[in-house]
Protein backbone atom coordinates (compact mmCIF):
# COMPACT_ATOMS: atom_id res chain seq x y z
CA UNK A 1 0.00 0.00 0.00
CA UNK A 2 1.39 3.27 -1.02
CA UNK A 3 0.28 6.22 1.22
CA UNK A 4 -0.58 9.67 -0.16
CA UNK A 5 -1.51 13.35 1.90
CA UNK A 6 -2.51 12.54 5.88
CA UNK A 7 -2.30 8.77 5.34
CA UNK A 8 -4.80 8.20 1.95
CA UNK A 9 -4.28 5.21 0.60
CA UNK A 10 -2.82 6.40 -2.88
CA UNK A 11 -2.42 2.73 -4.45
CA UNK A 12 -2.20 -1.00 -3.69
CA UNK A 13 -1.28 -4.16 -4.86
CA UNK A 14 -1.47 -7.52 -4.40
CA UNK A 15 -3.04 -10.55 -5.30
CA UNK A 16 -5.73 -11.97 -2.46
CA UNK A 17 -6.36 -8.02 -1.45
CA UNK A 18 -9.64 -6.72 -2.74
CA UNK A 19 -9.20 -3.32 -0.91
CA UNK A 20 -7.36 -1.13 1.73
CA UNK A 21 -9.38 1.76 3.44
CA UNK A 22 -8.33 4.47 5.46
CA UNK A 23 -10.30 4.89 8.42
CA UNK A 24 -10.48 8.11 10.14
CA UNK A 25 -8.10 7.32 13.01
CA UNK A 26 -4.63 8.33 11.79
CA UNK A 27 -2.77 5.58 10.21
CA UNK A 28 -5.48 2.93 10.61
CA UNK A 29 -6.11 0.75 7.81
CA UNK A 30 -8.75 -1.59 7.13
CA UNK A 31 -7.69 -4.37 5.04
CA UNK A 32 -10.19 -6.64 2.89
CA UNK A 33 -9.15 -10.02 1.39
CA UNK A 34 -10.50 -11.57 -2.19
CA UNK A 35 -10.96 -14.53 -0.32
CA UNK A 36 -12.37 -16.03 2.70
CA UNK A 37 -9.94 -18.56 4.76
CA UNK A 38 -10.44 -20.81 8.01
CA UNK A 39 -7.88 -19.01 9.99
CA UNK A 40 -5.63 -16.36 10.12
CA UNK A 41 -1.94 -17.44 11.42
CA UNK A 42 0.31 -14.44 10.81
CA UNK A 43 0.48 -10.47 9.88
CA UNK A 44 3.01 -8.62 9.77
CA UNK A 45 4.08 -4.96 8.41
CA UNK A 46 6.87 -2.95 7.37
CA UNK A 47 7.47 0.10 5.75
CA UNK A 48 9.90 1.14 3.12
CA UNK A 49 10.99 4.90 2.42
CA UNK A 50 14.21 6.27 1.18
CA UNK A 51 14.71 7.94 4.91
CA UNK A 52 13.32 6.95 8.27
CA UNK A 53 9.52 6.26 8.71
CA UNK A 54 7.75 8.30 11.59
CA UNK A 55 6.23 4.54 12.02
CA UNK A 56 7.74 2.68 14.41
CA UNK A 57 5.57 -0.30 14.52
CA UNK A 58 2.26 -2.16 13.04
CA UNK A 59 -0.31 -3.24 15.19
CA UNK A 60 -3.00 -5.91 14.41
CA UNK A 61 -5.81 -3.54 15.95
CA UNK A 62 -8.71 -6.66 16.91
CA UNK A 63 -9.95 -7.94 19.97
CA UNK A 64 -8.10 -11.11 20.38
CA UNK A 65 -11.31 -13.20 21.61
CA UNK A 66 -12.95 -12.60 18.54
CA UNK A 67 -10.30 -12.24 16.10
CA UNK A 68 -10.59 -15.72 13.99
CA UNK A 69 -14.38 -15.48 14.02
CA UNK A 70 -14.14 -11.86 12.68
CA UNK A 71 -11.89 -12.46 10.16
CA UNK A 72 -13.43 -15.33 8.72
CA UNK A 73 -16.74 -13.49 8.64
CA UNK A 74 -15.58 -9.91 7.56
CA UNK A 75 -12.70 -11.02 5.11
CA UNK A 76 -11.01 -8.23 6.91
CA UNK A 77 -8.38 -7.31 9.32
CA UNK A 78 -7.45 -3.74 10.78
CA UNK A 79 -3.71 -2.89 11.31
CA UNK A 80 -2.43 0.66 12.95
CA UNK A 81 0.37 2.22 12.53
CA UNK A 82 1.78 3.44 15.44
CA UNK A 83 4.98 6.47 15.82
CA UNK A 84 8.04 5.90 18.47
CA UNK A 85 5.78 7.43 21.21
CA UNK A 86 3.11 4.78 20.68
CA UNK A 87 0.80 6.81 19.13
CA UNK A 88 -1.30 6.68 16.13
CA UNK A 89 0.51 8.49 13.00
CA UNK A 90 -0.42 8.35 9.61
CA UNK A 91 2.65 7.34 7.18
CA UNK A 92 4.28 9.84 5.30
CA UNK A 93 3.23 10.63 2.18
CA UNK A 94 4.98 8.09 -0.69
CA UNK A 95 5.72 5.77 1.99
CA UNK A 96 5.18 2.21 1.66
CA UNK A 97 3.44 0.26 3.81
CA UNK A 98 4.63 -3.74 2.83
CA UNK A 99 2.39 -6.52 4.75
CA UNK A 100 1.97 -10.37 4.61
CA UNK A 101 -0.51 -12.12 5.71
CA UNK A 102 -0.66 -15.97 6.19
CA UNK A 103 -3.62 -17.66 6.39
CA UNK A 104 -4.52 -21.35 6.29
CA UNK A 105 -7.56 -22.96 4.25
CA UNK A 106 -7.94 -26.48 5.96
CA UNK A 107 -10.45 -26.46 8.22
CA UNK A 108 -7.96 -29.31 10.29
CA UNK A 109 -6.59 -27.41 12.57
CA UNK A 110 -5.19 -29.94 15.76
CA UNK A 111 -3.23 -27.25 17.39
CA UNK A 112 -5.65 -24.87 17.87
CA UNK A 113 -7.14 -24.14 21.13
CA UNK B 1 -12.61 -23.61 -1.16
CA UNK B 2 -11.86 -23.44 -4.39
CA UNK B 3 -8.88 -20.51 -4.91
CA UNK B 4 -8.37 -19.69 -8.67
CA UNK B 5 -5.94 -17.06 -8.49
CA UNK B 6 -3.79 -19.42 -5.71
CA UNK B 7 -0.81 -20.75 -7.20
CA UNK B 8 0.88 -24.11 -5.66
CA UNK B 9 4.16 -23.70 -5.39
CA UNK B 10 6.64 -21.71 -3.11
CA UNK B 11 10.41 -21.85 -3.57
CA UNK B 12 13.34 -21.09 -0.84
CA UNK B 13 16.97 -21.87 -0.77
CA UNK B 14 17.05 -23.37 2.36
CA UNK B 15 16.32 -27.02 2.46
CA UNK B 16 14.25 -28.70 5.17
CA UNK B 17 12.87 -25.60 6.32
CA UNK B 18 9.81 -25.19 8.70
CA UNK B 19 7.67 -23.02 9.91
CA UNK B 20 5.46 -22.70 13.09
CA UNK B 21 2.68 -21.00 13.71
CA UNK B 22 1.52 -19.91 16.80
CA UNK B 23 0.02 -17.66 19.11
CA UNK B 24 -0.27 -17.07 23.03
CA UNK B 25 -2.58 -15.10 25.16
CA UNK B 26 -1.89 -13.03 27.73
CA UNK B 27 -2.61 -12.54 31.53
CA UNK B 28 -2.14 -10.77 34.69
CA UNK B 29 1.23 -9.11 34.59
CA UNK B 30 1.97 -10.44 31.81
CA UNK B 31 1.73 -13.84 32.23
CA UNK B 32 0.95 -16.72 29.65
CA UNK B 33 -2.70 -17.77 30.18
CA UNK B 34 -2.68 -20.07 27.22
CA UNK B 35 -0.93 -21.27 24.17
CA UNK B 36 -1.09 -23.26 20.63
CA UNK B 37 0.77 -23.91 17.89
CA UNK B 38 1.91 -27.72 16.06
CA UNK B 39 5.66 -27.07 16.97
CA UNK B 40 5.37 -25.51 20.47
CA UNK B 41 5.92 -27.17 23.65
CA UNK B 42 5.30 -24.26 26.17
CA UNK B 43 5.54 -20.87 26.29
CA UNK B 44 6.00 -19.38 29.58
CA UNK B 45 6.67 -15.80 31.16
CA UNK B 46 10.16 -16.42 32.50
CA UNK B 47 9.67 -14.65 36.36
CA UNK B 48 5.93 -15.17 36.91
CA UNK B 49 4.10 -12.32 38.91
CA UNK B 50 3.35 -13.79 42.45
CA UNK B 51 0.46 -12.84 44.47
CA UNK B 52 1.12 -10.99 47.97
CA UNK B 53 -0.03 -13.26 50.96
CA UNK B 54 -0.55 -13.19 54.54
CA UNK B 55 -0.67 -16.45 56.27
CA UNK B 56 -0.80 -16.40 60.27
CA UNK B 57 -3.00 -14.24 62.96
CA UNK B 58 -2.76 -11.11 64.43
CA UNK B 59 -4.07 -9.83 68.03
CA UNK B 60 -7.40 -10.82 68.73
CA UNK B 61 -7.39 -13.91 66.73
CA UNK B 62 -7.54 -17.59 68.01
CA UNK B 63 -6.66 -19.55 64.43
CA UNK B 64 -4.20 -18.72 61.61
CA UNK B 65 -5.28 -17.40 58.11
CA UNK B 66 -4.20 -17.33 54.85
CA UNK B 67 -5.04 -14.29 52.57
CA UNK B 68 -3.87 -13.90 49.24
CA UNK B 69 -3.88 -10.36 46.79
CA UNK B 70 -6.63 -11.47 43.96
CA UNK B 71 -4.41 -9.98 41.57
CA UNK B 72 -0.51 -11.06 41.64
CA UNK B 73 2.29 -8.59 41.84
CA UNK B 74 4.09 -5.71 44.00
CA UNK B 75 0.38 -3.81 44.45
CA UNK B 76 -0.58 -6.20 46.63
CA UNK B 77 2.25 -5.57 49.44
CA UNK B 78 -0.27 -2.41 49.54
CA UNK B 79 -2.88 -4.21 51.03
CA UNK B 80 -3.51 -3.65 54.83
CA UNK B 81 -6.59 -4.66 57.25
CA UNK B 82 -6.59 -3.20 60.29
CA UNK B 83 -8.54 -4.14 63.26
CA UNK B 84 -11.21 -1.86 65.33
CA UNK B 85 -11.98 -4.30 67.82
CA UNK B 86 -15.66 -5.13 66.54
CA UNK B 87 -15.17 -6.11 62.53
CA UNK B 88 -14.72 -9.46 61.33
CA UNK B 89 -12.07 -10.41 59.50
CA UNK B 90 -14.66 -10.85 56.56
CA UNK B 91 -15.90 -7.35 57.48
CA UNK B 92 -12.76 -6.00 57.14
CA UNK B 93 -12.14 -7.69 53.89
CA UNK B 94 -15.39 -6.18 52.41
CA UNK B 95 -14.35 -3.39 53.21
CA UNK B 96 -11.01 -3.24 52.04
CA UNK B 97 -12.45 -4.71 48.63
CA UNK B 98 -15.06 -1.85 48.29
CA UNK B 99 -12.22 0.80 48.53
CA UNK B 100 -10.20 -1.07 46.73
CA UNK B 101 -11.16 -2.40 43.33
CA UNK B 102 -8.20 -2.78 41.26
CA UNK B 103 -6.64 -4.03 44.42
CA UNK B 104 -8.58 -7.01 46.26
CA UNK B 105 -7.85 -9.52 48.50
CA UNK B 106 -9.57 -13.12 49.80
CA UNK B 107 -9.37 -15.23 52.07
CA UNK B 108 -8.24 -18.51 50.90
CA UNK B 109 -7.86 -20.66 54.57
CA UNK B 110 -9.15 -20.11 58.29
CA UNK B 111 -11.53 -18.12 59.80
CA UNK B 112 -13.48 -14.91 58.86
CA UNK B 113 -15.45 -14.72 61.67
CA UNK B 114 -12.55 -13.91 64.43
CA UNK B 115 -12.42 -10.17 65.35
CA UNK B 116 -8.91 -8.29 65.26
CA UNK B 117 -7.89 -5.90 68.00
CA UNK B 118 -8.54 -2.54 67.52
CA UNK B 119 -5.50 -1.08 65.69
CA UNK B 120 -4.39 -4.68 64.81
CA UNK B 121 -2.66 -5.00 61.58
CA UNK B 122 -2.52 -7.81 58.91
CA UNK B 123 -0.02 -6.60 56.27
CA UNK B 124 0.36 -8.97 52.93
CA UNK B 125 3.85 -9.14 51.22
CA UNK B 126 6.03 -10.96 49.00
CA UNK B 127 3.71 -10.04 46.06
CA UNK B 128 6.16 -9.40 42.74
CA UNK B 129 5.38 -8.39 39.65
CA UNK B 130 8.28 -10.66 38.30
CA UNK B 131 9.82 -9.97 34.67
CA UNK B 132 8.45 -7.51 32.60
CA UNK B 133 7.72 -8.91 29.04
CA UNK B 134 10.30 -11.65 28.95
CA UNK B 135 8.89 -15.29 27.55
CA UNK B 136 10.75 -18.29 27.33
CA UNK B 137 9.78 -20.60 24.28
CA UNK B 138 10.47 -24.28 24.16
CA UNK B 139 9.76 -25.96 20.52
CA UNK B 140 8.31 -29.86 20.46
CA UNK B 141 11.56 -30.76 18.69
CA UNK B 142 14.92 -29.94 18.19
CA UNK B 143 16.05 -28.03 14.43
CA UNK B 144 19.25 -27.59 13.36
CA UNK B 145 18.74 -23.75 12.88
CA UNK B 146 16.62 -20.76 13.38
CA UNK B 147 15.94 -18.78 10.93
CA UNK B 148 13.36 -16.13 11.93
CA UNK B 149 10.64 -15.34 14.69
CA UNK B 150 8.39 -12.75 13.84
CA UNK B 151 5.91 -11.72 16.41
CA UNK B 152 2.83 -9.56 16.12
CA UNK B 153 0.86 -7.98 19.45
CA UNK B 154 -3.29 -8.18 18.48
CA UNK B 155 -5.30 -5.88 20.76
CA UNK B 156 -8.15 -3.93 20.02
CA UNK B 157 -6.44 -0.86 21.73
CA UNK B 158 -3.09 0.56 20.56
CA UNK B 159 -0.51 -1.41 23.08
CA UNK B 160 2.32 -0.41 24.52
CA UNK B 161 4.64 -3.02 22.86
CA UNK B 162 6.52 -2.08 19.91
CA UNK B 163 8.21 -5.22 19.09
CA UNK B 164 9.28 -8.64 20.41
CA UNK B 165 12.79 -9.18 20.71
CA UNK B 166 15.33 -12.28 20.87
CA UNK B 167 17.02 -11.49 23.93
CA UNK B 168 19.95 -14.30 23.32
CA UNK B 169 22.90 -14.06 21.28
CA UNK B 170 22.74 -15.63 18.10
CA UNK B 171 25.17 -18.21 19.68
CA UNK B 172 23.23 -18.89 22.25
CA UNK B 173 19.82 -19.21 20.38
CA UNK B 174 21.27 -21.57 17.56
CA UNK B 175 22.37 -23.76 20.55
CA UNK B 176 18.76 -23.45 22.08
CA UNK B 177 16.89 -24.79 19.11
CA UNK B 178 19.51 -27.83 18.82
CA UNK B 179 18.70 -29.09 22.30
CA UNK B 180 15.27 -27.77 22.63
CA UNK B 181 16.31 -25.03 25.29
CA UNK B 182 14.08 -22.16 26.11
CA UNK B 183 14.44 -19.53 23.40
CA UNK B 184 14.21 -15.87 24.89
CA UNK B 185 11.61 -13.25 23.80
CA UNK B 186 11.19 -9.72 25.33
CA UNK B 187 8.27 -7.62 24.34
CA UNK B 188 9.54 -4.23 24.42
CA UNK B 189 7.98 -0.68 24.61
CA UNK B 190 8.29 2.31 22.48
CA UNK B 191 10.91 3.51 24.75
CA UNK B 192 12.73 0.37 23.99
CA UNK B 193 12.72 -0.68 27.70
CA UNK B 194 10.93 -3.96 29.02
CA UNK B 195 7.17 -3.79 28.50
CA UNK B 196 4.42 -5.99 29.96
CA UNK B 197 1.86 -7.05 27.56
CA UNK B 198 -1.50 -6.24 28.38
CA UNK B 199 -3.06 -8.57 29.63
CA UNK B 200 -6.09 -9.79 27.20
CA UNK B 201 -3.98 -9.55 24.10
CA UNK B 202 -2.56 -12.43 21.80
CA UNK B 203 0.86 -12.88 20.53
CA UNK B 204 0.68 -14.51 16.85
CA UNK B 205 4.12 -15.68 16.47
CA UNK B 206 5.60 -17.10 13.35
CA UNK B 207 8.64 -19.40 13.74
CA UNK B 208 11.02 -20.67 11.00
CA UNK B 209 13.36 -23.01 11.40
CA UNK B 210 15.87 -25.35 9.16
CA UNK B 211 15.90 -29.45 10.11
CA UNK B 212 19.00 -29.67 7.61
CA UNK B 213 22.42 -29.07 9.10
CA UNK B 214 23.61 -27.90 5.92
CA UNK B 215 23.44 -23.83 5.14
CA UNK B 216 22.32 -23.01 1.74
CA UNK B 217 24.57 -22.32 -0.82
CA UNK B 218 25.96 -18.70 -1.24
CA UNK B 219 25.39 -16.62 -3.89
Amino acid sequence: MTAGSSGAVSAFTGGGIALVHKESTAGQYTITFSDQFRRLLSVRGEMERATPSVVASVQLLMAPATLQATVISTKQIVIQCLDYAGAAVNPESGAVLNFVVVFRNSQIGPFDA
Amino acid sequence: MSRPNLRQFQYTYEQDSATIYGSFVVGDLGAVDSFQGGGIESIVLQDPPVAATFTGQVAGMTTDVTLTAVVPGDAGNSIALVGDGTSTLAQLITAWNVANPGNTVSLTSGSGSQILDNAAEIDLADGSDGSLGLYDIVLSSSWNKLMEVQSEVVLATVSGVCNLQILQTNTSVQAAVRARLPISLEAKGFNGNPHTIESGAEVLLRIVLRQASQNAPQG
